[in-house]
């Protein structure tokens, strides 16, 4: 749901922003962006992230219904997180410029199922302490991996 | 962290890992083989950038 209304957000603004560029001056944009957040995964380049930097509170947890809405929001949206990746940022600026209504439906679906992913392996894992610690210590070292397997993927994206 | 608490934590990531890595391998086979891949592409993509994010809450 909540990277559904981000999704939606980012089509309805980009529909706007791209209307007087060529589709070609989009596609370099796009993958200037890519290039930049990339070599900073690889630490080749340094600089803040745009991001909330807050967590998600742990009240939300004891409130009936809504509670578990505003959990799913915000952590499917992943805007109020610390984010220790700019991989996101490079997504966001595809479905901005580059991305259908499909599209960027499909990039929500698959974005929500991430981190749908994340609380699946928490949820099966025996020991949470592991868990924990996997995706807070041993993930962000595997920022090249990801790299790797982001390139191919946004490569795709803008030479669509 | 210990070797063998890193092998642990790395064994709870492998499963997203390898269905990341299977789609991807899906969509390139398939863009190769000359299918439509567009859709499942961005899917894919968002995969990776969400999976990649997963520390955080």
């Amino acid at each position: 749901m909540g990277a559904g209304a981000v999704t939606f957000v980012l089509v309805v603004l980009g529909s706007v922003l791209r209307a007087p560029f060529p589709a070609v001056v989009l596609q370099i944009l796009v993958a200037v962006t890519a290039v930049i957040f990339l070599l900073r995964e690889l630490d080749v380049l340094s600089f803040p992230l745009l991001q909330n930097a807050r967590l998600v509170p742990q009240f939300v947890t004891r409130i009936p219904f809504w509670g578990a809405v505003q959990f799913g929001a915000e952590m499917g949206t992943g805007m109020r997180t610390y984010s220790p990746t700019g991989l996101p940022h490079i997504m966001a600026v595809a479905i901005l410029f580059l991305a259908s209504w499909e599209e960027a439906l499909l990039a929500g679906v698959g974005f929500a199922a991430a981190r749908a992913m994340m609380l699946l392996t928490f949820a099966l894992a025996r020991d949470r302490m592991q868990a924990d610690t996997a995706f807070s210590f041993t993930l962000p070292k595997m920022k090249v991996l990801f790299v790797v397997l982001a390139l191919p993927m946004m490569a795709l994206l803008v030479i669509g | 962290m210990s070797d063998s608490a890193t092998r642990t934590s790395v064994r709870l990531l492998v499963p997203g890992l390898a269905l990341i890595a299977a789609a991807e391998a899906l969509v390139l086979y398939s863009r190769v083989a000359g299918g439509d891949t567009k859709g499942f592409t961005w899917l894919v993509a968002a995969l990776v950038a969400g999976f990649s994010l997963s520390g955080s809450v």
